[in-house]
């Protein structure tokens, strides 16, 4: 029962945000309409993203040390790295939704005299849709690099070294260069365009997102785990399988040898 | 006593409410996300069951490489 308390919470959290978020009377912002909320489903795509990553990178760096020879529980190595692959697996899934929703409200917001068809009226080319495109490339350059061996181990390692400097990578990605930088988005240098500035965010918006946020976190987290599980299932039938055939194959060759 | 929000105080404040299209919006993503937690739930279950029978499986492999 412990392990589904955490589920019902994050299920009853995105209800809330999502019936109270759509339906609650808010204070009207200029231009923004009834596009500012999507603030509660735009911005916990990021967070829960974040997390999801922070979680993979913990696992890659115990997936290191398992492997290290003086690690007294190397047999945990594999399980790690099936954590690691995992977590950043549902990460990735979280920056394609941001990138997503991202366009969809840029399209209402900051394109509504564009027409639908041209390219600038989804993407403005705003320093932090860059640096949020740029680390989706980068974690898609990780899925390319641990496709591209197929020794377990060494897959394992590599991905695991790539896997830390790509986390690295997100906090100048999304916390240092797009405040040095001009843009549309709150997080800007400067005045800017910004619309929605978070220091005036009233509480009437807080009180949504904040759960919302939590909510999502939490069904990345579940998300996780299935994958997690999965993985670590495929894993085991695997060695399975391969201790019978080494088994097999041992006594085919004791049977053959004439003693 | 109740905290009010500065945005309150301001006398030109104008609130959003809801309108008939949010709700038709609302009742598309709710039906997402249930369909999503049901699928959820059915995959933790059947893990479950294919977790408990790998156990069983990783015990009989012992057996036969004794």
């Amino acid at each position: 029962m412990g392990k589904w308390i955490y589920k019902i919470m994050g299920v009853l959290l995105l209800l809330y945000g999502l019936i109270y978020g759509l339906t609650a009377s808010l204070p009207e912002l200029p231009l923004l309409q009834q596009s500012s909320r999507s603030v509660f489903y735009h911005v916990p795509m990021w967070f829960s993203m974040v997390v999801l990553m922070g979680i993979s990178v913990v696992y890659s760096i115990r997936h290191l040390r398992a492997i290290d020879p003086d690690s007294p529980k190397p047999a945990l190595a594999r399980r790690y790295d099936a954590g690691a692959v995992s977590a950043a697996q549902v990460g990735i899934m979280f920056n394609a939704l941001g990138l997503l929703t991202g366009m969809v409200w840029s399209r209402v917001s900051w394109g509504e005299n564009t027409p639908s068809s041209a390219f600038s009226a989804w993407w403005v080319w705003d320093p932090i849709q860059v640096c949020a495109l740029i680390a989706f490339l980068i974690y898609l350059a990780y899925f390319l690099l641990r496709s591209s061996f197929t020794d377990g181990e060494t897959k394992g390692r590599v991905a695991a070294v790539y896997n830390i400097f790509a986390f690295a990578t997100l906090i100048p990605l999304f916390f240092i260069i797009p405040k040095m930088l001009p843009g549309l988005h709150p997080t800007a240098e400067g005045e800017g365009n910004v619309i929605f500035d978070k220091s005036k965010m009233s509480n009437e918006y807080r009180m949504i997102l904040y759960p919302t946020m939590v909510g999502f976190i939490m069904l990345g987290i579940w998300v996780f785990e299935l994958m997690f599980r999965t993985q670590r299932l495929r894993y085991r039938a695997e060695s399975i399988s391969a201790d019978l055939s080494y088994e097999n194959s041992i006594e085919q060759f004791s049977t053959q040898t004439p003693s | 006593m109740f905290r009010i929000s500065s945005f309150l105080l301001q006398s030109n404040a104008s609130w959003l409410l809801a309108s008939d299209k949010i709700y038709a919006v609302m009742t598309i993503i709710l039906l997402i996300l249930g369909g999503m937690v049901v699928l959820l739930v059915r995959t933790d279950r059947k893990l479950k069951s294919a977790e408990s029978r790998m156990n069983e499986i990783e015990q009989l492999a012992k057996q036969v490489n004794k």
